[in-house]
């Protein structure tokens, strides 16, 4: 130290410390360039590209777009409110329902390799509040795990039914024929009831009065939920208004069927998921009718139909959701939809049919989606040049990769949809839309965390959905004049070979 | 596989549900050849704060972070700690864990979720109680009584009442405390603002609740955010996982899962034969165990063909514990038998006919309850939380309705005056998971996370 400080004028020391700064001149240098290199990376790459887009796209939508989206969203306020006042002609809204007395109850439990849920569903039943007796039916179809023997375990009445026999429809007969008490509550294997009252809830609504032939309730999305499942649960909870305990009744059904396609759907509203039924009625009218599907909405129609009433707790509720892949909500859209649509004979006005958008902005994206890895992969250039190598009628001949674009076209096949002319901006835009609707739903959830492949997921669900919708409606639509879709397809579609 | 178990506080110090199934876990997995590190905080510590001290604790490998949650600043410490954060980042990049496991994350701190998920190792939780819910981690307000439904404000409320009374044991407001205390213008000046607070602070602070909101909201978001890096959550009970489902949070996967426990201690389990019928409370003299409610209603009975034995520590809560010592004295046939040590229990239930768990809070699969039922003796229960997940009434036990001691008394004599019930019940009392089961499904979800 002491040397150093003798020297503090030499020339040595200077050089020193003028070497000393140039070496730190050219750190700081070096850092400016490290940084200078990582905003290029930045500014060039796809992800920087991709986000421009997406702003210009933005501003775009704002000029062009928004204007029709507000005239929109003021038809679709209107229709609502038009719904809710015709509503009151149907449904009679109620208190929150408190349980005052205990119930007796058969509840029968559909199962299938059931062996991981029964613990946790077999305890939440037990663990039900107000419940004088609980009679348990469990209807098998062949499980070789320990589904049976949990079952037997705890007490249940454990019957079976061949893999090969089961529909919903007869297997939910042939158990309720067991059942010892005059309430029958049917579930499912992969629900849990949300609280310990759930279940005489429904029955104190029940026993409000002798007309009323079932009670339902509301679903809530489990916690491992991913967000399309999620979205799913809250906007069915929302767009029937399923906020309040209700009794619904309809004193004509000339007028109900001119009815929007929503206030028909919430009217008619039984879901199987959870639903305890009076077995009086269950019995006057023949149970289940043998149907491949929505065996419950087609049972809300015979209840209604007799001059019965529907009861819907919305005060409580079941856990219950699924993450499923997109090409099972393309199927089971597409089927519930032809149903709903069949059954309810409504004509709704709030969706424009453009199956052709749909069907090819789908095609188009899904099997651009499935060849890349994340969003932020994704660029205009890259998508542009996707559709010129796969115009709609190449698809045919190219190799298609996504599960989703081969029942796509399969489905296409069967409705002999013609193809139109689509342009580039037409499916950027719909996209822009389905991307939109997320935001929106975000927006008003804003607890729920949506990762940038969590947001991916639910573009190609949602595609998955819309075109099963579009292709319901468009076949339907056809029905009369050229295409017959008979139940043999629906049935290949629903459990089928695609 | 090493494996890295995180709870909040551990034995011999700390006893309790969390702490014994997360020893009996680390045993297991050590048993089956892993490599097992316990990482936890002495919350009350006298030594050097966030000193980390390496223990051996029958056989296992314990870390204790020293720390004093009585100095807490502020309401964010209580689920932010980033001095606890720095010994974690030195701990992992030691250790290098493939899985870490929280069975509780109290008194450590929230970003050690994100700080491992960065690093990409896979990370499990097991919420024993409602601590990521809300501050209040029992659902016991601070008068004492059941939160039953949670909400926002009642959280708020609860939580200006929490932070205007200021440290409760650390300067009680009497006058035998402030002669032994030694600077008395520091504990003056102490009472004066517990007092003015108290004062001012109940008519200003509750109707500036939104203040309290924000700080509830807060910490709600940042235990989303934590439970949503988590690639397992799991609950050991139906309940919990219904009330966590109710209040909204996401997570990768969730399962219920029941705790295993150590069935060893039971494999030669036999009953002491009795003239009498022998009724048992065990648990801590404290008010929401509710031993109360249970000497009401034997103040009821009517036979002198039983006995009631009390297992437990009497100088928890002294308010509580003469308002028990004088419902003894006007009872009759009450045996006080103490405490005893863990691995005693077999012992103590060989002389037990029916145990009553009376709580007035909501337990989660309490052990006392689980070997209770591991030695086949059948148990009166409060009719909340998860006990009737357990407890099938009138199959393998009895529920009543709590704070009814009516109630509870009919039940007690339905069995006094069929006591063939008791051998019925028994034999209908289902098998219990034990801590080998529980490890190996475990074991099985560690693998499936580590090949994701």
């Amino acid at each position: 130290m002491n040397t150093k400080n003798n020297d503090f004028n030499s020339t040595e020391y200077l050089k020193k410390k003028i070497s000393k700064k140039k070496k730190e001149v050219s750190k700081l240098e070096k850092e400016v360039n490290a940084k200078k290199k990582d905003i290029e990376k930045i500014t060039s790459s796809k992800a920087f590209s991709y986000w421009v887009l997406f702003n210009k796209t933005k501003s775009d939508i704002m000029r062009n777009i928004y204007p029709k989206l507000l005239l929109d969203r003021g038809k679709t306020l209107l229709r609502k409110i038009k719904v809710d006042l015709n509503a009151k002609n149907y449904i009679t809204r109620l208190e929150n329902v408190k349980v005052s007395k205990n119930y007796k109850i058969s509840v029968v439990i559909p199962t299938y390799y059931a062996e991981s849920f029964m613990p946790s569903l077999l305890k939440a039943i037990s663990a039900q509040k107000h419940i004088e007796d609980l009679d348990l039916i469990i209807i098998d179809s062949e499980s070789k795990d320990k589904t049976q023997e949990f079952a037997k375990d705890f007490g249940a009445n454990v019957l079976t039914i061949k893999q090969n026999d089961f529909t919903h429809s007869l297997a939910r007969n042939i158990a309720a024929k067991h059942a010892k008490h005059d309430l029958i509550l049917f579930t499912v294997q992969d629900e849990l009831p949300a609280e310990n009252t759930t279940f005489a809830k429904m029955a104190e609504l029940l026993y409000l009065d002798q007309n009323i032939a079932t009670v339902s309730t509301r679903q809530i999305a489990r916690p491992d939920a991913d967000i399309f499942a999620r979205w799913q649960v809250d906007n069915h909870n929302q767009a029937l208004d399923l906020n309040y305990d209700s009794i619904s009744k309809i004193n004509d059904f000339n007028k109900f069927s001119q009815e929007s396609f929503v206030l028909q759907r919430r009217v008619s509203l039984l879901d199987n998921v959870c639903a305890l039924y009076r077995k009086d009625i269950f019995t006057e009218l023949n149970g289940f009718t043998e149907v491949i599907f929505g065996e419950d909405l087609d049972y809300a129609f015979k209840v209604l139909k007799k001059g019965y009433k529907l009861g819907l707790v919305c005060s409580t509720g079941v856990i219950h959701s699924h993450n499923r892949p997109a090409h099972y909500f393309l199927k089971r859209t597409f089927v519930s939809s032809m149903l709903d649509l069949d059954l309810l004979s409504a004509v709704d006005d709030s969706i424009v049919i453009n199956p052709s958008l749909d069907l090819i902005a789908g095609l188009t994206i899904s099997e651009y989606l499935s060849s890349k890895q994340t969003l932020s992969e994704f660029s205009k250039d890259d998508l542009r040049e996707f559709m010129n190598k796969f115009k709609f009628n190449d698809f045919k001949k190219s190799e298609i990769r996504s599960e989703l674009s081969k029942l796509i076209l399969f489905s296409l096949e069967s409705t002999n949809l013609d193809n139109k002319s689509i342009s580039d901006d037409d499916i950027l835009k719909y996209y822009q839309n389905l991307l939109n609707m997320l935001d929106n739903y975000l927006k008003k959830h804003p607890q729920i965390i949506a990762s940038i492949k969590d947001r991916f997921g639910f573009l190609e669900k949602m595609l998955g959905t819309k075109i099963g919708d579009t292709l319901a409606k468009y076949c339907l639509s056809k029905q009369t004049t050229e295409v017959k879709i008979n139940t043999k397809i629906l049935k290949n579609i629903l459990f089928g070979y695609v | 596989m090493k494996i890295l178990l995180i709870s909040h506080t551990f034995l011999p110090k700390y006893v309790g549900g969390t702490e014994v199934y997360t020893f009996e876990l680390a045993t297991e997995l050590k048993a089956q050849g892993h490599d097992v590190e316990i990482l936890c905080t002495d919350p009350l510590s006298k030594k050097k704060a966030y000193s980390l001290t390496k223990k051996k604790y029958r056989g296992l490998n314990i870390s204790v972070i020293e720390k004093n949650i009585l100095k807490y600043e502020n309401f964010e410490q209580t689920y932010f700690d980033t001095d606890v954060d720095d010994i974690f980042i030195k701990f992992i990049d030691d250790f290098n864990p493939d899985i870490i496991h929280y069975t509780h994350l109290m008194h450590l701190s929230l970003n050690l979720v994100s700080i491992a998920s960065q690093r990409g190792i896979k990370q499990v939780a097991t919420l024993n109680d409602f601590w990521m819910q809300t501050h209040l981690f029992n659902r016991v307000t601070s008068k004492g009584t059941l939160y039953k439904e949670f909400s926002r404000e009642e959280d708020a409320r609860e939580l200006s009442d929490k932070l205007n009374s200021g440290p409760r044991k650390s300067t009680p407001l009497n006058f035998a405390y402030f002669l032994k205390n030694k600077d008395k213008v520091e504990y003056l000046k102490t009472v004066f603002k517990k007092v003015s607070r108290r004062v001012l602070g109940h008519s200003t602070e509750f109707l500036n609740l939104n203040k309290y909101l924000n700080l509830i909201d807060h910490r709600s978001d940042k235990v989303r955010e934590t439970l949503s890096q988590l690639d397992l959550v799991i609950f050991p009970t139906v309940f919990l996982y219904q009330e966590f489902s109710k209040w909204g949070f996401q997570s990768k996967q969730v399962i219920i899962s029941e705790h295993g426990i150590d069935t060893s201690l039971f494999k030669k389990f036999t009953k002491e034969p009795s003239k009498k019928i022998r009724f048992a409370f065990i648990g801590a003299i404290i008010p929401a165990k509710g031993l109360d409610i249970l000497l009401k209603a034997w103040k009821k009975i009517d036979s002198s063909n039983v006995e009631l034995k009390i297992y437990g520590k009497f100088d928890l809560d002294k308010k509580y514990t003469s308002s028990i010592q004088s419902l003894i004295s006007h009872s009759k046939s009450i045996k006080l038998e103490g405490t005893f040590k863990p691995e005693e229990i077999a012992q103590v239930f060989s002389e037990v006919d029916v145990l009553v768990l009376p709580s007035r809070w909501f337990e989660n699969g309490p052990l006392v309850l689980r070997n209770s039922l591991l030695g086949k003796i059948p148990v009166i229960a409060t009719n909340l939380g998860s006990n009737p997940e357990y407890i099938n009434d009138p199959l393998n036990g009895l529920l009543f309705e709590n704070e009814d001691e009516n109630d509870l008394a009919n039940k007690i004599e339905f069995l006094i005056e069929k006591p063939e019930k008791i051998k019925e019940m028994s034999k209908k009392i289902l098998k219990q998971k034990s801590i080998k089961q529980d490890t190996f499904n475990l074991l099985y979800n560690y693998q499936n996370l580590l090949k994701s």
